[in-house]
């Protein structure tokens, strides 16, 4: 099982990653926008775009520093959910779970349906209007396949993005936690490396480590996958669905 | 593939900027076609209830979820399948406990199964982003996704649907399959929405398939109510009308009810255009109830109790699903539910 841990006190906003995507996978432009918000001109994932740096301004000191500002820097990407909402809810076959343990849409089914644009509770895939197919980060699973790392972690001039096995990944960002907690940034914390600390999703194969709440990074902070909430409609549908044919025999059978 | 190309090279602009001769495409995402390249705009910044604020608890007001790419089909299917399925319902119940009494229920039923399950298909087709892959619905069966499991149940409904046309033994059976069959027909739709990450969607869980199972009723029975039939049919009609009307109107208000727990996520059924549709949609079934009600109904008041009764199941699935949309571009609502 293969995955990224993203440190975000490592980035430094360069957007590498982001190039570095759309380089290796032939990806678009985005239209190059400028959006006034921070240095974030990408806004969001999307169909073309599989890595976004988000820049964070807060009027709040981080950790030991003297400063009374902050910048809080995230590259964010598709985060491969141990149970991913996309892959319960394509009918279609066409997400699957990879060898290395990453959820990739496979171009060659997608017809296009777009539930999982509306069921991955983190907003990452998107469908192509022109294109007609749902796109999102693939883990680089050509790379992969071939012994590279994928593209955003190569790249990564920091090591903010990390690329491994993801048992070892685990014992990393806690160490990495705890080193942070003793050099005084108590706020530092794993967003969605196991199970335990989030059962919604069964934890990230793309896990981070972050200092603000989730929210102010655009990350859901509970997030569950849709399968897991239905239970209760199913059991609602199979009532009204007997109401109905009881309607209709009650308002035959009435002389 | 684009077809503006750059002057100098003679290369197709795609967005890619690679000069195509002196590579092939082979990336991952190499096999995304290009129709038009994404150019700088405006950029569609919608913190959607309140300006984006230094302390406010998201990210510069930008929506957390992707809106439903879903347009105006998947509502109208949401209405046609129901339709399709309750009327087979009834058909299958009228011959078989109409004694013969209800023939032209029966048999109008059949026509109005098999055209709905035509024109579901069509419909459903029309909003996929690849039609010719249409039939890739039922390359997998997978109980996770309603999507998948509703594509099956359409299918088996057209098949029963087409075969109860047939004469004899054959078509009668057929028929009440098709009935069976129409039941979760009309009310899968419901979980198809609740088994997503929207919001308003997924906090109607327990109201929605019951409503669209409601509205299913009053559609077909609007549907009844347009035709000619008999007084005993005509009787039947009506107690499906007014027992359909009345579920939709008291299903409304506990759907309401049911967003309105966490209260950011019920805004979309009040506010907006998704409010606007919702209000007509109720405007509209109260007065279809009223004209169902009247004790000796004139001919012009059957007809406006049936218009009405349709105008206000369809309003109600575009209002659910516009409410979904702009429920989506909400990081507030969606923050509000998990917090």
């Amino acid at each position: 099982m293969k995955g990224f841990f993203t440190d975000t006190t490592l980035c430094i906003g360069c957007k590498a990653c982001e190039v570095a995507c759309k380089q290796w996978n032939q990806l678009p432009d985005d239209g190059f926008n400028f959006t006034g918000l921070s240095y974030d001109n990408t806004g969001h994932l999307g169909s073309s775009t599989w890595r976004h740096v988000s820049f964070v301004e807060r009027p709040v000191p981080l950790g030991g520093t003297l400063s009374s500002f902050s910048w809080l820097m995230m590259s964010d990407v598709c985060k491969h959910c141990a149970r991913a909402g996309c892959l319960e809810a394509c009918p279609t076959g066409a997400i699957v779970r990879t060898e290395f343990g990453s959820v990739y849409v496979q171009p060659d089914i997608c017809n296009g349906c777009g539930y999982c644009v509306s069921a991955c509770p983190f907003g990452v895939v998107d469908r192509r209007g022109d294109d007609g197919r749902a796109w999102k980060c693939t883990l680089c699973y050509d790379r992969l396949k071939a012994d590279l790392t994928p593209a955003c972690a190569k790249h990564c001039p920091t090591g903010s993005i990390q690329y491994g096995d993801l048992v070892e990944l685990r014992v990393k960002a806690r160490s990495r936690v705890e080193e942070l907690h003793a050099q005084g940034m108590g706020e530092a914390y794993l967003y969605g490396a196991d199970p335990e600390s989030q059962p919604g999703t069964g934890g990230l194969n793309a896990f981070f480590l972050l200092c603000d709440r989730p929210e102010k990074y655009n990350l859901p902070p509970d997030p569950v996958v849709p399968t897991k909430k239905v239970r209760r409609s199913w059991l609602s549908m199979g009532a009204a669905a007997v109401g109905l044919a009881a309607l209709t025999l009650a308002a035959v059978v009435t002389p | 593939m684009s077809d503006a190309t750059d002057p100098a090279r003679s290369v197709p602009l795609d967005g890619r900027n690679i000069d195509q001769h002196l590579g092939a495409l082979r990336g991952e995402g190499a096999l995304q076609r290009i129709g038009h390249v994404d150019e700088a705009r405006p950029f569609e910044r919608r913190p959607w209830r309140r300006e984006a604020t230094a302390d406010d608890d998201s990210y510069y007001g930008l929506p957390l979820l992707k809106e439903s790419v879903w347009k105006w089909p998947v509502p109208t299917y949401f209405y046609v399948g129901g339709l399709a399925g309750a009327s087979a319902a009834l058909g299958a119940a009228a011959s078989l406990f109409g004694r013969g009494k209800l023939p032209r229920i029966a048999r109008r039923a059949r026509f109005i199964a098999a055209a709905g399950a035509v024109a579901s298909a069509g419909l459903l087709i029309e909003d996929l982003g690849m039609r010719k892959r249409f039939i890739y619905m039922l390359r997998v069966f997978r109980p996770t996704s309603p999507m998948n499991l509703g594509t099956w149940l359409l299918s088996a409904f057209g098949g029963c649907a087409a075969a109860a046309l047939l004469p004899g033994r054959i078509g009668d059976a057929a028929a009440l399959a098709s009935g069976v069959v129409g039941l979760p027909l009309t009310s899968y739709t419901g979980v198809l929405l609740a088994n997503t990450a929207v919001p308003l969607w997924q906090e109607a869980r327990t109201t929605l398939p019951p409503a669209f199972v409601a509205s299913a009723a009053a559609s077909a029975a609007s549907a009844f109510e347009l035709m000619s039939l008999g007084p005993r049919e005509r009787r039947v009609v009506r107690r499906m009308a007014i027992a359909g009307k009345l579920a939709e109107l008291l299903n409304d208000l506990a759907m309401e009810r049911e967003v309105s727990r966490v209260e950011l996520v019920g805004e979309p059924l009040r506010r907006g255009a998704s409010g606007l549709l919702w209000r007509t949609a109720t405007v509209c079934k109260i007065s279809s109830l009223i004209a169902s009600l009247l004790p000796r109904k004139p001919r012009w008041a059957r007809i406006a109790g049936a218009v009405l009764g349709t105008a206000g199941a369809l309003a109600t699935r575009f209002a659910v699903l516009h409410g979904g949309k702009a429920s989506a571009r909400d990081p507030h609502a969606a923050f509000a539910v998990q917090r």
